[in-house]
């Protein structure tokens, strides 16, 4: 089967500036065949000073299921852009989770096009981001086909002086009826010259469906760093904690051993 | 009062006493001013701003303003009446309008002071004696430029709306005629509800009414504002601006319910600047006019400021609702509550545009913005494009939104106990809408709701 990108709403993917392409590597192109179930878990840890770009294109097609979880170690004065462009048929479903331990500067752009009745998309962004790092995502579902499921998540955890600006847009298209999406933005804020921009947009173009967004942006509850500091943890231990239970529920539903690559990546 | 739809969309018979050509040129902007006797330095601003407008290009982000031709537009036009004090000395055919509307019912009923703009022009201003003896000033915008010039000349558009804030700021600052301004003085309270209310009657006409509310410290205040026009083919044009500016421990709440005709274009600007401890309380209501962009902001700069927003948008057939709330927090300690409801029915478009911004002074901001859509049918559209811009650690965010359609087994209920479509549709919209309603006088409440129900007629 043929996919071919929706006409009304075609995916906002920015192409890759020069800087970008003379530092691609690895460029995929990918098809989940139909029926089957493919699983792809890697560990990236980027040179210091490095510049890389990836970039991949995926298939999905009926019936099919994928599932890719993309850990990154950006080291200071290391550049990394990941550009993720999906296309999903017929009761296929995609779940694809960027980790992030930052320090040097990191670009995620996703785009993905629900074309086929029954698909579901689920799209994760953690990060842990260092000293005077930069974070900037902008994830797009376009949500063209009845019955689908969408679910966007972001949770950044900013230290230092990071800083992280974060966009996340779901367009329901006229087609997309009884859809069912959700996106959430979040931001932890650990250091006080830490800065964080939010924009979680929703665009509905019909009334079957359920739709919802949030986003948040604030320091750890007093409380429960107080009922960690009294446990005889020290605040750096506590705050650590709190930081892998704000992330973890993102990562909730997968293999065992991808969660755990994720959390040591992210917090070791 | 009996709310139909004519009351709102009939032109009345009234013949201007001055209609300026249409479109703008220097020599209006000009004329403007010596038709009202302004001082130098008011056609100085206007002038200024007529040349950044010039220069400035049509936003390119938000609905289209492709219908809107600001070649086809009269900016000014003066009614064959004089400003009075009593509603009897108002010409018959402009009474008329406003005893339709219920204006002078509600002065009587409900409020402290009341003042009426017809076009470009304020023909009814009166204030109760009680009031005026305290000190508070309400009064018609250009007779305050003569009466009030340093008042004036220290807040009209200067540090709340610079005439250079944006494309539509400007051509008001040129062309600005009307309005209110209020002066609350220290300590007073004002216990009864201030109310002005905006009529445009001509074709092609555009109003620029200009609103100044100036609340001294510890002083509190409610202002009420209505708007409407009649219906005409052609294009009318709505570009008003509000400047409030709460002083230390004083309290503004500004409503208003904005009803506009469909051929009208609201391109509207609302701005407070609250000080220590102040409080802004805005309540807007948006229905009526085809395109809406309209974006009220607080600029929280005193420590421990406070911001409230309700709004309610309308989107039925051929409108597009694009409105908001903006909030600038630069102190330490303050905090905003944002909460934003529409409706889209019968193809009409919805969107909730926002900002909140904690600056790096703003130590220990907390925000809660939530915003909440209902469409009425499957061919309307809602779009929600909320900003966070968050420069400090400890600020405390959160934003929740909602989009969804008319609960199918709660209509299913309400049927099931006799209510007919219409009357089970009307009632959840009710419960939807009630949290905003319920913030608003008693008569106001009334009169909002009866105008949702008429423009869910015509989604229906």
């Amino acid at each position: 089967m043929k996919l071919t990108l929706h006409p009304s709403a075609p995916a906002r993917l920015i192409p890759l500036s020069e800087d970008e392409r003379l530092s691609l590597v690895d460029p995929r192109e990918l098809v989940v065949q139909e029926g089957d179930k493919q699983n792809w878990n890697e560990v990236t840890i980027i040179g210091r000073g490095e510049r890389r770009s990836v970039s991949l294109d995926v298939r999905v097609e009926p019936r099919a299921h994928g599932q890719m979880i993309r850990i990154f170690v950006v080291p200071e004065g290391a550049r990394l852009t990941i550009l993720h462009k999906v296309r999903l048929a017929e009761a296929a479903s995609w779940q694809n989770v960027i980790c992030i331990r930052g320090r040097g500067e990191v670009k995620i752009r996703r785009a993905i096009e629900v074309l086929g009745t029954g698909a579901e998309v689920r799209l994760a962004c953690l990060g842990v981001m260092d000293d005077f790092s930069r974070i900037s995502v902008s994830d797009e579902i376009f949500s063209h086909a009845s019955h689908t499921k969408n679910d966007l998540r972001t949770k950044i955890v900013l230290n230092n002086a990071a800083r992280s600006e974060v966009r996340g847009r779901i367009v329901v298209g006229e087609e997309s009826t009884q859809s069912n999406s959700y996106e959430r933005l979040d931001h932890l804020v650990l250091g006080d010259q830490a800065g964080a921009v939010a924009i979680p947009e929703l665009e509905v173009k019909t009334d079957n469906v359920k739709c919802g967004h949030g986003a948040t942006s604030g320091r750890p509850s007093e409380a429960e760093l107080f009922y960690l500091l009294s446990r005889g943890l020290s605040l750096t231990a506590a705050e650590r904690l709190l930081a892998q239970g704000f992330v973890s529920d993102a990562l909730h539903g997968l293999p065992e051993r991808s969660v755990q690559d994720a959390l040591a990546t992210m917090f070791n | 009062m009996a709310i139909a739809r004519e009351v709102f969309e009939q032109a009345s018979t009234h013949r201007p006493q001055f209609t300026a050509p249409l479109g703008l040129s220097e020599a209006l902007v000009r004329d403007i001013s010596g038709q009202k006797h302004e001082p130098a330095w008011m056609l100085a601003k206007r002038l200024v701003a007529f040349s950044r407008f010039q220069q400035t290009p049509l936003p390119h982000w938000g609905p289209s303003l492709a219908g809107l031709n600001l070649d086809a537009i009269s900016y000014f036009v003066r009614p064959d009446a004089r400003e009075s004090k009593t509603w009897e000395d108002v010409p018959v055919e402009i009474r008329d309008t406003f005893e339709k509307l219920g204006i002078p019912e509600a002065e009587r009923l409900a409020l402290g002071g009341v003042g009426a703009q017809y076009d470009s022009d304020m023909i009814y201003h009166n204030l109760k004696a009680d009031l005026a003896a305290k000190g508070v000033i309400f009064e018609n915008m250009d007779v305050a430029v003569h009466q009030y010039p340093e008042l004036v000349r220290e807040y009209f558009m200067t540090n709340c709306v610079p005439v250079h804030d944006h494309k539509f700021a400007m051509l008001h600052a040129a062309v600005w005629s009307g309005g209110t301004f209020i002066y609350v003085p220290k300590g007073v309270k004002v216990e009864i509800p201030l109310q002005a209310y905006f009529r445009m009657n001509t074709e092609r006409g555009g109003q620029f009414e200009h609103t100044l509310i100036i609340a001294d410290e510890g002083s509190d205040v409610h202002y009420i504002e209505g708007c409407s026009a009649p219906k005409f083919a052609a294009a009318a044009l709505h570009a008003g601006c509000v400047e409030i500016f709460v002083k230390k421990g004083a309290r503004v709440r500004y409503s208003s319910i904005e009803n506009w005709s469909k051929n009208t274009f609201n391109l509207n600007t609302k701005r407070a600047v609250v000080d220590e401890g102040g409080t802004i309380e805005w309540l807007n209501g948006n229905m009526g006019s085809g395109t809406t962009m309209l974006y009220p902001m607080s600029i929280l700069r005193g420590r421990g400021a406070k911001s409230d927003y309700l709004g309610i948008a309308f989107a039925g057939p051929g409108q597009h609702q694009d409105t908001g709330h903006k909030v600038a927090m630069i102190a330490p300690d303050c905090s905003a509550n944002v909460l934003s409801k529409s409706l889209s029915g019968g193809g009409g478009k919805s969107t909730y545009r926002g900002l909140v911004r904690v600056t790096g002074g703003a130590a220990g901001a907390r925000v809660k913005v939530q915003c909440d859509a209902l469409l009425l049918d499957g061919v309307s559209t809602s779009t929600t494009t909320p900003v966070m811009r968050i420069e400090r650690g400890d600020a405390t965010v959160a934003h929740e939104a909602t989009v969804g359609r008319l609960g199918e087994s709660e209509l299913f209920y309400l049927q099931s106990r006799g209510l007919t479509e219409q009357e089970a549709i009307r009632t959840l919209v009710g419960g939807f809408l009630e949290p905003v309603v319920r913030e608003l006088p008693l008569e106001y409440a009334v009169e909002l709701v009866k105008l949702i129900e008429l423009e869910m007629e015509s989604v229906a």
